[in-house]
């Protein structure tokens, strides 16, 4: 459960949870959605892992991310949205830095 | 639950075989009347059906494909939470309800659950068959 709660501390991965709630997304995909480097995000990805809230399958060269929430999961993210910070959009303008919009860099 | 569901099965037989002899045996030694334990016993089958709905969209399998996925998602989402939430007034229900019109109750509730459930899975098919139809 701690890892659970830790996943969806960031705002960036309930980002990701919220993307992948439209349905499978390759890592590129969701990576066009975040103004951080791939490394990054591939860190954000294997946070979500680790907690069993997504489910990766590899085709071909690309990985495919899809979501794997259970209903009270799916709710813990709700709440956790409600309650907290709604992860930055990307916007084309200007990508920000990574310690500007990820309130937690230590979580990286 | 996904890596050991038959285990998880047995865990749960074993909690609901338990809390029946549990309730049986205050009903016997007057702790409880027979209609509390039977209500009781509703309930737990009501918190089963949600426990069981909670895990429906963690694991069930892959469809073939990510525009299958696609599609499939809603479903799922829409049968685990409906479920889920049917299981929840079920065990409500079943506790709290007048005794003549609780069963009614309850069993509309899960049968809106089925319901939703086969509207999105018939949404679903029709989008499956609306793509095939464009694709050709």
């Amino acid at each position: 459960m701690n890892l659970i709660f830790k996943a969806l501390a960031d705002p960036t991965r309930r980002r990701v949870l919220e993307l992948l709630r439209q349905g499978p997304l390759t890592a590129g995909e969701l990576s066009d959605h975040f103004p951080f480097s791939k490394p990054t995000m591939s860190a954000h990805f294997n946070v979500l892992r680790e907690a069993d809230l997504v489910d990766t399958q590899k085709v071909g060269k690309t990985v495919v991310y899809r979501l794997k929430l259970s209903v009270l999961e799916d709710a813990l993210l709700g709440f956790a949205g409600a309650l907290g910070m709604r992860a930055p959009k990307r916007t084309h303008a200007k990508p920000a830095t990574e310690t500007e919009t990820n309130p937690w860099p230590q979580d990286r | 639950m996904a890596a050991r569901p038959l285990i998880t099965a047995l865990i749960v037989a074993g909690v609901l075989l338990g809390a029946a002899v549990l309730i049986r045996t205050a009903q016997h030694s007057g702790v409880i009347d027979a209609d509390l334990a039977g209500r009781a016993m509703q309930a737990l089958i009501g918190l089963m059906v949600a426990f069981y709905g909670n895990f429906i969209p963690k694991n069930l399998g892959r469809a073939r494909g990510i525009e299958s996925e696609r599609r499939l998602q809603p479903v799922l989402r829409a049968s685990g939470w409906s479920f889920t939430l049917a299981g929840l007034a079920y065990a409500a229900i079943s506790l709290f309800a007048p005794h003549d019109t609780a069963p009614v109750a309850s069993m509309l509730v899960i049968a809106g659950a089925i319901a939703v459930t086969l509207a999105f899975v018939v949404r679903c098919f029709a989008a499956r068959n609306a793509g095939n139809s464009s694709a050709e």
